[in-house]
C-alpha cells in the first residue's frame, strides 16, 4: 500500500447481541485505505464488510478501536460532529440508491452541500454530471428514471462535494450487469482521473475486479489482502474462504 | 388468512396503536357528546326527583282556583292514612348585600316532617324558631355560620335572621328552588298572605295510593283542586321544566354530529395510510396464492376487529369527556353542579357503529384498490402511489359546489329573511363541501408557498417539510381538513355571536336614549309611585320617566304583552325605530304597534283597535309601527301606550317589571351622577340601578356562558384534529424511515430532521386553520346579512381576540402534535434505517 492513509481503523471491535445471541461482527480489525485509491472490501454475507463501511463512514459506532478519517479521529466525536462530518467529508452510494423521491435529479445530487449551506462549484458539478451523462436527466425525479440512472445520481451526490472518501455499498448489487458496469468504470475513473478516494463493499468478483485493491473480510476479521483482484483471484479466494 | 392478519397485526403494533387511537378519540368525542346531550335530561330528572322525594301524593290549584291555607292543610292532616302532610310556599326575598342593595333571592319555608325536604342539610342545622335562618351551600359562600342576614320583603321592609345552616341538592337544574330556608310561621311574617303552591303528602306505610289519593280527593277535592300522585306531580313538573333543557339537548346532538364528521375524517385518514402502507404486503399475500377475496376479507375483518376494540375504549373515553366537562362548567358556574354519565343504547350504538363502521370503510376502499392491482406489479411500484394526486372529477366537484354555494349565498341576500336563512345553511355547507373538495388540489402549491416563504428562515427543514406535505396531497388535505372543520364551526359561531352582542348594543343605543335604568328586584311589585320625581329632581339628571310591562287587552284582537311609559317620554328617552307612522310622542287614544303585532294582528298605522274590556272599551289608534330590542328594563313589549291609558286595557288591571329610565343632562358626570342617584333610591330599597353598561352585560351574558360552553366542545374537536395530524405525521415517519436515515447520512442533524418535521405539521395546521377560518368568517358575515335588521341589527365584526386566540393556538398546537413523531425520526437507527425496505 502506498500513499497517505485516507481512512483508518485500528483494533476495531464491534459486538451485536448479548449472551448467546452475541455476534463479533468486527473481531480487532486494524487497516488502513490509502488516498486516491480505489479499494474493494470482499467478503460472504456477515463477514462484517458492511458493519465495517458503516463504522468507516460515522453511521455507527464501534466498541473498542478507533476510527480515522484523514486527520479526525471519529471515535468520541458527538452525533452533531459526526453528521457535520458526514456532510463535508463523506460521500455515499447504497445498494438501493437511497434517492429522496420528492426531489428531482439535480436537487438529489445538491442534497448534501444544500444541508451543509455550501454552494456548489459549479463547473465540478458540471464535470461530475458530464463525467456520468446525467445532463439531460436533470430535471427527472427518481420515479422516472431507470435504475441504472438512478445510482449515477446517486454516484454525482457522492462526488460533487470533493469528498475525502466515498463510501460504495454494494452499488450494483440492484443493477444489471450493463449498468453496474457502467457505474464502476465511472468510480474507477473518479479515482484515476478525478483524484478522489472510494472504499467500495461488494461480494461480487467481478465488481471487485474494478478496485486496484481488495481486503477480504470473514468472520469479522481481515481474512486476506489481494492487490490488484482479477475476478478469478477473487473468485477463488472466496471460495477458500467457503471451503 | 387469519392467521397471516394476526401475524400482520403483531409485527406492527405501533402502527395498529396510532389508528386505534385515532379511533378511540374520534369515538370518545361522538360518545362524550351523546352523553352530554342525555346528561341534561338526566339532570333535570334527578332535580325533579329530588324536588319530589317521599312525596306520594300533592295537592295543587288551577289559576283562580281555591287558595289552599293552613285550613286546607289541616283537612288533609286529619285525613286517614296521611303520614304527614306538608304546605310548600314559597316567596321573593331579595338579600341585602354588603352595599345595602336588594339581590335576587326567594325563600322557603322548612316542611316539619325531615322526609318531605326537598333538600339536605349541609352544614350546622335548621332554623328552630322564627328569628333564623338556612341558605342554600353556594349561596352562603359569603357568610360565616352565626352572622346576621337581612332580607327585604314586598314592601322594602327589613327583616333579619341568624344564619344557623346551609342545605344543598344535587342539582340546580333549572327548576328553580328556593335559596332561603325560614320556619312557617316566619316565612307568613315576611310574606303574609301567600297561600301555599302545593300541598304535599307522605303516605303511612301500607296504605295504597289509590286509597290515599280518592281519601284526599273526598275530603279536599272539588273544582279547580288536583290530587294526584307524585310521580304524576313529578311528570308535570318534567314537562313545564323541559323545553329550556330540549334545546341545550338538540345543542349538544348537533355538536355529536360534528364529532362524527371530524371523528370519520380522522379515522378514514389514519386507517387509509395503514392499508395503503400495507399495498406490498397485501401483493406479497397475492404472489404466494391468497386469492384477492381472502386479502380483502382479511384486511376487513382486521379493521373492524380494531374498530370495534378501539370504539369500545373510546366510549368510556367519552363518558370521561362528559364527566369532565361537567365537572368544569360546574366548577365555572358556581352552581350545585352533580356529573351524570347516562350511557343509553343510542349512545353506545352510535359510537360504536362510527368506530366499526368508519373503519371498516377506511380499510375497504384502500383495500379493494390493492387486490385490483396486480400482484407483481404492486411489488414493483414504490410505495408512493400516482393515485396519490387528485384528478379531474374533484375538481369539477369542488366548482359545482363553489357555484352551489356561491348562488345560494347571492339568493339568501336578497330573499326574505326565512328563506334566506335556509339558503344561508345551503351555501355554508356547499363552501364546506368545496373547501374539502378542493383541498387536495390546493394543498401543494399552498404548503409549496409557505416552503419558500419559511425557506429564508428555516432553511433546507422547510424546503423538505413542504416537499414530503406536498408528496401526497390527498393525505395532507385529509389530515388538515378535521382542523378545517373544527376552526369553521368555531369561528362562525364566535364571530355570529359577537355581531349579535355589538348589534343589540347598538341597537340598545339607538332605542334608549338614557343612561341609567332602574328596576324593581321584586318583579311584581311596583316601585314607588314618586320615585321618577325623585330621580328627575336628582342634580344632572335632565328627565326620568316611569316605565312598566302589562297584558294588554286589545279586545277581539287577543292579549298582548304591552309596554306603557310616559307619552311625553317617546322620541326623548325611547326611541325605537319607526317601520311606518310617527313615533315622537304618544298621547291618550293612541297605540305603536311593535312589527310582530303588526303582522299577528293584521294592523297598520291609521287603524282603530277597541281596547279594554267588553263593556267599557276604549278605542285605540294605531299611530305608528316600530321595532325593538327586548331589554330588563327598557323593554317594549308588542305594543305601546301612553302611560296614563294603561289602566283602562290592562287584563286584571296588573302591571309588573316596573321602572324609571332616567336620563342624564349634558356634560353631567356619569359616576357622580350616580352615587346621587344610588343615595335618591336609599327611599327605594328594592330598586336596582343599571348602566347601559350593565343592561348591555346583561344581555350578553347568556350569549357568552353558551359561546364558552361551545368553546370548551370545540377544543375538544380541534384537539381530536391535532391528534390526527400527530398520528398521520407518526406514520409517514414510520413511511419514510429510510429517508430519514438517509437524509442523516447525509448530514441532516437531529435538529434539522425535528425541524422539517415541525414545519411539515405547522404547514398542515396553517392550511386547516386557514381554510377553517376564512369558512367560518365569510359564513358568519353571510348570517350577519342575513339576519340583520333595523331595529336589531347583526354587525358583522371580527372579535380579533378571540379569532387571535383560535389561529395562535392552532400555530402553537402544530409543533406539539409533532412532537412525538420527530423524535421517533430523529432516535432512529441509521444502519438500520438504512436496510429498512
Amino acid at each position: 500500500m502506498d500513499g497517505p492513509a485516507a481512512v483508518g481503523v485500528a483494533e476495531v471491535v464491534k459486538v451485536y447481541g448479548r449472551g448467546d445471541a452475541q455476534v463479533r461482527a468486527l473481531d480487532h480489525v486494524s487497516l488502513d485505505f490509502p488516498a486516491r485509491r480505489f479499494t474493494a472490501i470482499m467478503g460472504p454475507s456477515g463477514s462484517g464488510k458492511s458493519t465495517l463501511m458503516h463504522c468507516l463512514a460515522g453511521l455507527d459506532t464501534v466498541d473498542s478501536g478507533r476510527v480515522r478519517i484523514g486527520r479526525t479521529e471519529l471515535t468520541g466525536l458527538s452525533d452533531a460532529e459526526l453528521t457535520r462530518l458526514r456532510r463535508d467529508r463523506v460521500g455515499f452510494v447504497f445498494q438501493s440508491f437511497n434517492l429522496l423521491p420528492t426531489l428531482t435529479a439535480e436537487e438529489n445530487i445538491l442534497l448534501g452541500l444544500r444541508l451543509a449551506g455550501r454552494r456548489p462549484d459549479r463547473a465540478w458539478f458540471g464535470a461530475v454530471v458530464d463525467a456520468l451523462g446525467l445532463r439531460p436527466r436533470l430535471r427527472h425525479r427518481p420515479g422516472e428514471l431507470s435504475g441504472g440512472q438512478q445510482q449515477r445520481v446517486a454516484c454525482a451526490r457522492a462526488l460533487v462535494g470533493r469528498p475525502d472518501v466515498v463510501f460504495a455499498d454494494e452499488p450494483t448489487g440492484s443493477l444489471d450487469s450493463r449498468s453496474g458496469a457502467e457505474v464502476l468504470g465511472f468510480l474507477r475513473t473518479s479515482v484515476r482521473e478525478l483524484g478522489q478516494t472510494v472504499v467500495m463493499v461488494t461480494h461480487d468478483p467481478v465488481a471487485a475486479s474494478y478496485a486496484d485493491h481488495g481486503v477480504l473480510l470473514a468472520d469479522g476479521r481481515v481474512a486476506a489482502h489481494l492487490p490488484r483482484p482479477t475476478a478469478d483471484a477473487v473468485l477463488a479466494a472466496l471460495t477458500g474462504l467457503g471451503a | 388468512m387469519l392467521r397471516t392478519v394476526i401475524a400482520g397485526l403483531r409485527a406492527r403494533p405501533l402502527r395498529l396503536l396510532l389508528s386505534a387511537v385515532a379511533i378511540a378519540l374520534g369515538v370518545s368525542f361522538v360518545a362524550g357528546a351523546l352523553v352530554l346531550a342525555d346528561a341534561v335530561g338526566a339532570g333535570l330528572r334527578a332535580a325533579v326527583a329530588f324536588q319530589t322525594r317521599g312525596v306520594d301524593a300533592s295537592i295543587s290549584t288551577t289559576r283562580g282556583g281555591p287558595a289552599l291555607d293552613e285550613a286546607v292543610l289541616a283537612k288533609v292532616r286529619r285525613v286517614p292514612g296521611v303520614a304527614a302532610a306538608e304546605g310548600r310556599a314559597t316567596a321573593s326575598a331579595p338579600l341585602r348585600d354588603a352595599a345595602g342593595h336588594p339581590q335576587e333571592a326567594a325563600a322557603t319555608s322548612l316542611p316539619a316532617d325531615p322526609q318531605l325536604r326537598p333538600f339536605d342539610l349541609a352544614e350546622g342545622r335548621f332554623p328552630r324558631d322564627a328569628n333564623e335562618i338556612a341558605m342554600e351551600r353556594h349561596t352562603a359562600a359569603a357568610y360565616p355560620l352565626g352572622q346576621s342576614v337581612t332580607v327585604f320583603d314586598r314592601n322594602g321592609h327589613q327583616h333579619s335572621y341568624t344564619l344557623v345552616g346551609t342545605f344543598s341538592r344535587p342539582t340546580e337544574a333549572g327548576i328553580g328552588s328556593a335559596q332561603l330556608v325560614l320556619l312557617p310561621e316566619a316565612l307568613r311574617q315576611l310574606a303574609a298572605g301567600t297561600g301555599f303552591s302545593e300541598i304535599v303528602v307522605r303516605a303511612t306505610p301500607g296504605v295504597g295510593q289509590s286509597q290515599l289519593l280518592d281519601d284526599l280527593t273526598r275530603a279536599v277535592g272539588g273544582r279547580g283542586t288536583t290530587v294526584q300522585t307524585g310521580r304524576d306531580a313529578a311528570a308535570q313538573l318534567l314537562r313545564e321544566a323541559a323545553p329550556d333543557s330540549a334545546s341545550l339537548t338538540k345543542f349538544f346532538t348537533a355538536f355529536a354530529v360534528l364529532a362524527m364528521v371530524v371523528a370519520a375524517m380522522v379515522i378514514t385518514n389514519s386507517f387509509t395510510i395503514l392499508v395503503t402502507q400495507r399495498a406490498r404486503e397485501l401483493a406479497l399475500l397475492r404472489c404466494v396464492g391468497a386469492g384477492k377475496r381472502q386479502v380483502f376479507a382479511g384486511v376487513l375483518a382486521e379493521a373492524v376487529a380494531v374498530g370495534a376494540v378501539a370504539s369500545v375504549a373510546g366510549l368510556f373515553g367519552g363518558l370521561g369527556v362528559a364527566a369532565a366537562l361537567q365537572a368544569i362548567a360546574g366548577a365555572l358556574s358556581g352552581h350545585e353542579a352533580a356529573v351524570y354519565l347516562p350511557l343509553t343504547a343510542r349512545t353506545a350504538l352510535a359510537a360504536l357503529a362510527v368506530g366499526v363502521l368508519v373503519t371498516a370503510l377506511a380499510a375497504a376502499l384502500p383495500a379493494w384498490a390493492a387486490t385490483r392491482v396486480a400482484p407483481v406489479e404492486a411489488l414493483r411500484t414504490p410505495l408512493e402511489g400516482k393515485s396519490a394526486r387528485a384528478g379531474w372529477p374533484r375538481a369539477v366537484a369542488a366548482i359545482v359546489l363553489a357555484l352551489v354555494g356561491v348562488g345560494a349565498a347571492v339568493l339568501a341576500l336578497h330573499v326574505e329573511v326565512e328563506h334566506g336563512a335556509v339558503l344561508a345553511v345551503v351555501a355554508m355547507v356547499a363552501l364546506l363541501g368545496a373547501v374539502l373538495a378542493v383541498g387536495p388540489l390546493v394543498a401543494g402549491p399552498v404548503v409549496r408557498a409557505l416552503g419558500l416563504v419559511c425557506a429564508p428562515v428555516l432553511g433546507l427543514p422547510a424546503k423538505l417539510a413542504a416537499l414530503n406535505a406536498d408528496r401526497n396531497p390527498k393525505r395532507t388535505a385529509a389530515s388538515a381538513a378535521a382542523l378545517t372543520i373544527g376552526l369553521a364551526v368555531v369561528s362562525l359561531v364566535t364571530t355570529v355571536v359577537s355581531g349579535v352582542e355589538a348589534g343589540r348594543s347598538s341597537g340598545l343605543d339607538q332605542q334608549l336614549a338614557a343612561e341609567f335604568t332602574v328596576t324593581s328586584v321584586v318583579a311584581d311589585q311596583p316601585l314607588p309611585a314618586t320615585l321618577a320625581d325623585t330621580l328627575a329632581a336628582v342634580p344632572g339628571v335632565a328627565a326620568a320617566a316611569p316605565r312598566r310591562s302589562f297584558s294588554g287587552d286589545l279586545g277581539a284582537r287577543g292579549t298582548y304583552g304591552m309596554a306603557a311609559v310616559r307619552g311625553d317620554a317617546v322620541g326623548s328617552l325611547l326611541r325605537p325605530v319607526v317601520l311606518s307612522g310617527r313615533l315622537d310622542r304618544l298621547g291618550p287614544g293612541e297605540l305603536a304597534v311593535s312589527r310582530q303585532l303588526a303582522k299577528e294582528a293584521g294592523l297598520a298605522v291609521g287603524d282603530t283597535v277597541q281596547g279594554g274590556p267588553r263593556n267599557r272599551p276604549v278605542p285605540l289608534r294605531v299611530v305608528a309601527v316600530y321595532d325593538g330590542v327586548r331589554v330588563p328594563g327598557a323593554d317594549l313589549g308588542l305594543g305601546l301606550v301612553d302611560l296614563g291609558q294603561m289602566p283602562a286595557i290592562a287584563l286584571h288591571g296588573n302591571s309588573y317589571d316596573d321602572s324609571v329610565l332616567v336620563k342624564l343632562a349634558a356634560g353631567a358626570d356619569q359616576d357622580q351622577v350616580r352615587s346621587a342617584l344610588d343615595g335618591a333610591l336609599s327611599a327605594a330599597p328594592l330598586a336596582q340601578l343599571h348602566s347601559l353598561a350593565d343592561l348591555k352585560d346583561q344581555m350578553s351574558a347568556p350569549l357568552r356562558s353558551t359561546l364558552d360552553l361551545l368553546w370548551a366542545l370545540t377544543a375538544l374537536a380541534v384537539l381530536i384534529a391535532f391528534a390526527g395530524i400527530a398520528n398521520t405525521l407518526s406514520l409517514s415517519v414510520l413511511e419514510r424511515t429510510r429517508e430519514s436515515a438517509l437524509l442523516r447520512a447525509l448530514g441532516l442533524t437531529r435538529g434539522g430532521l425535528v425541524a422539517a418535521l415541525t414545519a411539515e405539521s405547522v404547514f398542515l395546521a396553517l392550511l386547516g386553520a386557514a381554510c377553517g377560518l376564512l369558512l367560518g368568517i365569510g359564513s358568519a358575515w353571510l348570517i350577519t346579512q342575513v339576519a340583520s335588521t333595523d331595529a336589531q341589527p347583526v354587525l358583522f365584526t371580527l372579535p380579533w381576540a378571540r379569532l387571535g386566540v383560535l389561529l395562535g393556538a392552532a400555530v402553537l398546537a402544530a409543533p406539539l402534535a409533532a412532537v412525538i413523531p420527530a423524535r421517533r425520526a430523529a432516535r432512529g437507527s441509521l444502519t438500520a434505517g438504512m436496510a429498512e425496505q
